[in-house]
């Protein structure tokens, strides 16, 4: 992950591009390189994203079960189904207390294990790979794991009784009641590690004088944090969040395999809602519609995220409309 | 010039790309037919992932390739809700199988009106009546045959006989008062008394069908099939009677959460003898047998009883399922033919033989060495009607709309009429 630099932009006529080329030829062959270079990446992203997504769209607009002909129009009627299905307003939720988790205590966490991790101490490395394990292993297999470990007789409610914790063990996974804090857990035991891989780096970033100085000059430690350390991570932090926010909304493998959404829906996020409500029962429109609303939802919040907060960090500051350097 | 490079390297890369696009594109497969004598091949998709019954379909396979020598026969084995996934894609692309399994039902009549699958009440007329007739029927639509049955048994209760004399319970129990009796002896003998892969959802889906079936007869399903109408009295009791198990603790711990077939799931505590009865299929004891520690099962401490049914009204009706094949619209003739040899009784003898399904062929019955499963086959062929799953024989949204209503139940989110008018509302919007 590269580190945001400092640097300044170089002036504008120092020569290295006025050569010895008009400005107006010189535009154009820029422009027709551009198109050259960038067309077998548009192609691909036409193909694999566009594409499916304007098919999804038209698919959304029928009443279809996957066989055969799209011959029954039905407008957004499949939308208005979505929104109007308290299953579906229970997925969303869900969805949301997945982002606010991540936000409120995954990030904060990984955090906090990176800055334990960037003094230099023995076993660091080693450290360092055993909270980021979780991150590689497999979705599935997590899942598969974690359900064994969650289960009536599993390792956790062994765990539990044999300190005499009785009363605790608990059908995690088997009571909509506590369904949810389940898949939490296991959400947050996957990622964490990634994030702190993150944090990591961008804590080594910080430049020393800036702590020193802060320190001779007589803060305290969580001042010094406050102060000087969070804001020379802020890129950091904040495309940490905008991941974090993403990949919850589209969470679904963990919670499939787990729990398939179940029981009756309690786990339920916006895309095993998908899954079980639309494919499962043959009605692609519906399934379709969801899909859009989804990936709706996850643009809006990218190009308003991009634009109000990610901003900031671009060399070039669309809000002020001059260059600037990155925000320390 | 620098330029000039930067952009010959990009053409070069564009050309490259293009060129790749289009040799990737997979060579079109049409039918797989030909005259006898060229080489023809015949995709075949089971869902017998579990021995004994995986390994009797390779060797009637090979065996089959061995006689005819043109054939080649490539099997895909996936479980069951990976093999409805695959069967999806490979609808929507008009490309079925050549034979795949098939339960009939709601689903084949889809997939029937899709044009996908090959008419067979021709091609079979001279050999299907050597079949079950109750299962035959089963597998037409709109009196036109579209898959042929391999496998059909009955739902009933399969107990441990061993936990029922601890409980002192010494009959088996024939009306639905003596069966909560017996529930709640085994509680308080500190027995979990049945278990459910309520999980699963289809597992719960069998105490909603059956109950109704016990108090309604056929009517209230043919009914339904017809106006969408599940809220008459017959379900209503059904959910009624969940209530009462729940209620007196009848089922395993989060048995909300447990999957039926897995290492720990539902069929593991049957055959480990921590629940003592568990409402399934004929093929129970060979589930067992997979997930028990000591890899057999229960032997001879298992046993069946029918689910208990009010006989007063004289109708004799079961609840249960029907496996079959059918036959994709562009498959070869050979894949008949192939069909036929599976269905003689010597094929089928060995399929009963293996002890996870039952033979519909007459003349195969005397392969089922597990007498209880003998007894199951022999009332089935008795039966004047026989229910199939609900997730089959309704449309797929009506099946999965009774799945999760009645997993409801279970939970106790819903009412048994809240669930019933729930599954009413999407049959009628069909």
């Amino acid at each position: 992950m590269t580190t945001v630099q400092s640097a300044p932009l170089p002036p504008k006529s120092a020569g290295a591009y006025a050569k010895d080329h008009s400005p107006r030829s010189n535009g154009r062959r820029t422009a027709m390189l551009i198109v050259v270079l960038l067309s077998p990446a548009i192609a691909l992203y036409a193909l694999f994203v566009f594409a499916p997504l304007v098919q999804a769209a038209r698919f959304s607009l029928f009443k279809w079960n996957g066989l055969g002909p799209l011959e029954d129009f039905v407008g957004l009627e499949n939308y208005a189904n979505v929104w109007a299905d308290p299953f579906f307003h229970t997925a969303l939720l869900n969805n949301l207390a997945v982002i606010a988790v991540s936000l409120a205590i995954q990030l904060p966490f990984a955090l906090w294990i990176a800055t334990l991790l960037t003094g230099s101490f023995r076993g660091r490395a080693i450290l360092r790979v055993a909270f980021f394990l979780p991150y590689i292993l497999a979705e599935v297999v997590a899942a598969v794991l974690w359900s064994f470990m969650l289960s009536p007789n599993g390792l956790i409610n062994e765990a539990l009784r044999s300190v005499g914790l009785d009363t605790v063990a608990h059908p995690w996974l088997a009571d909509p009641n506590t369904v949810m804090y389940a898949i939490l857990w296991v959400v947050t035991w996957k990622y964490f590690g990634f994030y702190t891989i993150l944090f990591m780096t961008a804590l080594q970033n910080v430049p020393q004088e800036h702590l020193e100085a802060a320190r001779i000059d007589g803060a305290s430690r969580a001042q010094v944090f406050w102060y000087v350390t969070l804001p020379a991570i802020g890129p950091t932090v904040r495309i940490s969040a905008f991941l974090a926010i993403i990949g919850s909304l589209q969470l679904f493998d963990l919670v499939w395999v787990m729990t398939e959404g179940g029981p009756v829906g309690a786990s339920s996020t916006m895309v095993t809602y998908m899954v079980s409500k639309g494919l499962r029962t043959y009605q692609f429109g519906f399934a379709s519609a969801t899909a859009v609303t989804v990936a709706m939802m996850s643009f809006l919040f990218a190009v308003v995220y991009q634009r109000w907060v990610l901003a900031r960090d671009n060399q070039v500051d669309v809000k002020e409309g001059k260059r600037t350097h990155v925000a320390h | 010039m620098r330029n000039k490079g930067v952009v010959g390297l990009g053409a070069a890369l564009a050309a490259l790309g293009l060129a790749a696009c289009s040799s990737s594109t997979p060579e079109p497969s049409g039918p797989a037919s030909g005259p006898a004598g060229e080489p023809v091949t015949i995709e075949w998709w089971h869902i017998q992932t579990q021995e004994p019954t995986r390994g009797v379909w390779q060797e009637l396979a090979d065996e089959f390739e061995a006689t005819h020598e043109n054939v080649t026969i490539e099997i895909t084995v996936q479980n069951d809700p990976e093999f409805k996934t695959g069967i999806d894609a490979r609808a929507q692309a008009g490309d079925m199988p050549d034979l795949f399994q098939t339960w009939g039902g709601g689903v084949l009549a889809q997939q029937v009106d899709a044009g996908l699958v090959q008419d067979l009440s021709d091609s079979t007329s001279s050999w299907i009546g050597n079949i079950a007739p109750g299962a035959v029927a089963g597998l037409q639509i709109d009196g036109a045959q579209y898959g042929i049955p391999y496998d059909s048994g009955l739902v009933g209760v399969w107990y441990n006989k061993a936990l029922f004399a601890d409980a002192g319970i010494t009959d088996t129990p024939t009306t639905w008062d003596e069966f909560m009796a017996d529930v709640n002896a085994l509680r308080a003998a500190g027995i979990t008394p049945m278990a459910v892969g309520a999980g699963d959802k289809w597992p719960a889906m069998f105490y909603w069908a059956e109950g109704a079936l016990a108090t309604g007869g056929k009517d209230p399903f043919i009914s339904a099939a017809a106006d969408g109408n599940f809220t008459t009295d017959a379900f209503i009791s059904s959910g009624e009677r969940i209530n009462e198990l729940v209620a007196a603790n009848a089922f395993q711990e989060g048995f909300l959460g447990t999957a039926y077939a897995e290492a720990g799931g539902a069929s593991s505590l049957v055959a480990n003898g921590q629940a003592a009865m568990e409402l399934m299929g004929s093929w129970a004891p060979g589930t067992q047998a997979s997930v028990a520690e000591n890899g057999t099962g229960l032997g001879d401490d298992l046993g069946w009883f029918p689910y208990p049914m009010d006989t007063s009204s004289g109708e004799s009706v079961g609840f249960g399922g029907i496996n079959g094949f059918a036959v994709g619209k562009d498959a070869p003739p050979e894949t008949v033919e192939f069909l036929e040899f599976l269905l003689t009784p010597e094929s089928q003898s060995k399929i009963g033989a293996a002890g996870l399904l039952l033979p519909v062929a007459n003349g195969a019955e005397d392969s089922i060495e597990n007498p209880l499963q003998r007894q199951i086959r022999d009332a089935l062929v008795e039966l004047d009607y026989l229910q199939v799953f609900l997730d089959q024989a309704y449309p797929p949204a009506v099946g999965a709309a009774i799945n999760d209503n009645v997993q409801a139940i279970f939970a106790g989110t819903l009412t048994p009429e809240q669930a019933a008018q729930a599954v009413t509302d999407v049959a009628q919007a069909q």
